[in-house]
């Protein structure tokens, strides 16, 4: 009997480490007991070999140094008081369909060539996703959410520092400091992530050869802002209600050989924030509904061309020469097209005498739109032509403005509105 | 202050061709605008160039007919002789005073209830329109503040013409010449300076004080800028609601009572 309850309980044993192959791979297999602690787990797994995790909550912190692929199930977590999992020093770590709630940090990952991390779902604690000094990095449908809270006591939801070939995609993530802090990393791609109610939706600063496309960034502070960075391409993102007090779309300071184009910006206090940028073109964009939409300081070579701009309260406004508005629509042009070409016959004239106080003084904004700045913008564009710091469209699109002139009838309105009016009609009468 | 006096006035304001006039330019221009943000923009929260356009001629016109109507107006009793009959009748000043006011403000609020009206009938063959509630707020705002303003201007003026010369004369300081002055100001002083005299600005001019109050209650103090963090908070909390209603409200007794004082003293003086 003895005898027999020891084989068991060796044969049980053996079970929860046992290595079975996986369909289609020749790497080692584990199945998770429900006795074993993943870490057991992890470090039984051989080097390359897959880990499938069961659907249960595994507490703790974990720690991975070779070469693996976890893969959770659905309703698969990991819950810990510290960083949820550390990864150092490897390369090819897969890390699939598992969800993290940790005190400090989801992931920590340090010197990894090859990481790839997909349908992972973090529950902030003080951060997201840390890695550093990577190559390789793949973050598909990573979802990032924070408590509500003071920026201040949070932390950024992806974090990639002094690393190269970064690609992100597909990521929801809310409430965080910065949605993607990239620092001293090139050769970035971040493609249709969504990320809101945020300081900074994309923070990246000392980075070459960056695109950024298709991404959804609303209500954070602000937008996108790019530092110090070198080849940047930005396209097909949209770019909303960012719109509080200091809030930016997008932000650029000390960048060099920008392109931005087809993207969307509306209801950004300020849509572009354009500093000590050089070689950039603004090129397709629709731009609706902002106050400011181009605001550029000590920047020398700035092309915006073939954008639209409609019901934004400032075009642009600029301290230096060198920023080309060129070819663009513009729903304030009150020019005309009598030759027919699509061009405007006299030239758009963007910016005016109060846009360059507001950029000197920015106290002078509390005047902006005010009745006295309106007419004083009318008389102002009509001596601006010669001065030096105006922007000047000089060949300004005229095309039809686009009205959604659907007919059709509101009968509450039209009718409570004649009963109004026939009410007025007797009282008038009666009264007089 | 008998109803039946508050119809008189109005009866004979309601008369006037310039009241007539005034109603269906502003009809005109303000069913315009908001057709234009209905048709032609997406639909927003925002702060945008048709809000500006909104509010500017909300700021603009009404105040510039009021001061001039209801100016002209208190003029027109003493010009015809009409203020010198009712002051042999056992009739208070501020009797008078507040009788104006009031048909003042109802006339006028039934001016703008005739143009929200055609506002509305015209977009209903569009879908249907969406009037901001900051016009309303605004508009009531203005009512209140600038018909007791023109009081006190029509009791300042000798004759119409003259109540229409200072009553414009007004208008061109609180809407346009003051913040021009402020803002040549600003080009000489350090920008602290500036950010003082602009917040001190808000407070002593009644415009501004309005327009001030439109960004903090609609929420878009983002518009004005960091500089006036600190105020628009303030504004933002219950106690600045007080203060902003109680300040609002000292422009419109002020108003009148001043407007009964130098009537008063000018009575004595005939």
């Amino acid at each position: 009997m003895l005898l027999f309850l020891c084989i068991a309980l060796f044969a049980l044993t053996f079970q929860a480490f046992a290595h079975k192959p996986q369909e289609g791979t020749p790497k080692p297999y584990i199945h998770t007991g429900e006795e074993s602690t993943l870490q057991k787990l992890i470090d039984a797994t051989e080097s390359g070999g897959t880990l499938v995790l069961d659907k249960r909550a595994y507490q703790g912190s974990f720690s991975i140094s070779k070469p693996i692929t976890i893969k959770g199930v659905e309703g698969t977590s990991i819950v810990s008081l510290e960083t949820a999992l550390e990864i150092s020093n490897t390369k090819n770590v897969v890390i699939e369909d598992i969800e993290l709630k940790a005190e400090e940090a989801g992931i920590v990952a340090t010197g990894i060539h090859k990481l790839t991390l997909k349908n992972i779902k973090v529950e902030q604690g003080t951060a997201g996703i840390e890695i550093s000094n990577s190559t390789d990095i793949t973050l598909d449908n990573v979802d990032i959410s924070g408590q509500a809270g003071h920026f201040a006591t949070k932390g950024h939801a992806i974090a990639i520092y002094k690393s190269v070939n970064v690609q992100a995609s597909e990521s929801d993530i809310s409430n965080v400091l910065d949605g993607f802090y990239i620092e001293r990393t090139d050769d970035v791609s971040l493609t249709d992530n969504r990320i809101q109610d945020s300081r900074y939706a994309i923070h990246m600063m000392y980075s070459d050869k960056v695109r950024l496309d298709f991404n959804d960034v609303r209500a954070n502070l602000t937008g996108l802002m790019i530092m110090v960075a070198n080849d940047v391409s930005i396209t097909n993102n949209s770019v909303k209600k960012n719109n509080t007090l200091n809030s930016v779309g997008i932000y650029t300071y000390d960048v060099n050989k920008m392109v931005f184009s087809d993207n969307e910006l509306s209801e950004n206090t300020v849509a572009m924030d354009i500093q000590d940028t050089r070689n950039m073109v603004i090129k397709s964009n629709f731009f609706s509904t902002n106050g400011t939409v181009i605001q550029a300081k000590y920047s020398g070579s700035v092309s915006i061309q073939d954008n639209e701009f409609h019901g934004n309260i400032l075009t642009a406004r600029t301290d230096e020469e060198g920023v080309l508005l060129q070819h663009n629509f513009y729903d304030d042009y009150t020019g005309k097209d009598y030759d027919g070409d699509g061009i405007g016959d006299t030239n758009y004239i963007a910016t005016n005498s109060f846009g360059q106080w507001m950029v000197r003084k920015p106290v002078y904004q509390y005047f902006i739109e005010s009745p006295s700045v309106a007419t004083l913008n009318k008389m102002d564009t009509e001596v601006t032509d010669h001065n030096s710091l105006a922007i000047i469209d000089d060949q300004p699109i005229v095309m039809g403005k686009t009205f959604n002139t659907n007919f059709s009838i509101n009968g509450w309105q039209f009718i409570g509105s004649i009963f109004v009016l026939i009410a007025m009609f007797i009282v008038r009468r009666k009264l007089i | 202050m008998s109803i039946q006096m508050i119809l008189l006035e109005c009866k004979q304001l309601l008369r006037s061709r310039w009241i007539q006039i005034v109603a269906t330019l502003f009809a005109i221009v303000f069913t315009a605008i908001l057709m234009i943000q209905q048709l032609a923009l997406p639909d927003t929260d925002g702060f945008t160039r048709q809000t500006a356009s909104l509010l500017n001629i909300l700021l603009f016109l009404l105040p510039l007919f009021m001061l001039t109507i209801g100016s002209m107006n208190i003029a027109s009793d003493k010009e015809s002789g009409w203020l010198g009959l009712l002051r042999t009748y056992p009739l208070k000043m501020w009797n008078y005073v507040f009788t104006k006011y009031i048909a003042l403000c109802l006339v006028f609020a039934g001016i703008i209830i005739f143009v929200f009206a055609v506002a509305f009938l015209v977009g209903s063959f569009f879908g249907g329109l969406k009037l901001p509630l900051f016009a309303v707020g605004i508009t009531l705002l203005i009512l209140v503040i600038f018909n007791g303003v023109s009081v006190l201007v029509g009791s300042i003026a000798k004759s119409r013409l003259h109540a229409l010369a200072v009553g414009l004369g007004v208008w061109s300081v609180v809407s346009l010449l003051w913040s021009y002055i402020i803002m040549a100001i600003g080009t000489m002083t350090s920008e602290n300076f500036l950010q003082n005299i602009v917040i001190l600005s808000i407070h002593i001019n009644p415009l501004e004080w309005i327009r001030y109050g439109y960004f903090v209650f609609s929420g878009q103090t983002a518009v004005l800028g960091p500089a006036f963090y600190d105020i628009s908070k303030f504004y933002s909390s219950p106690l600045g609601l007080l203060f902003f209603i109680l300040i609002s409200g000292l422009w419109t007794v002020v108003s009148l009572i001043s407007a009964t004082v130098i009537l008063k003293i000018r009575g004595k003086q005939v």
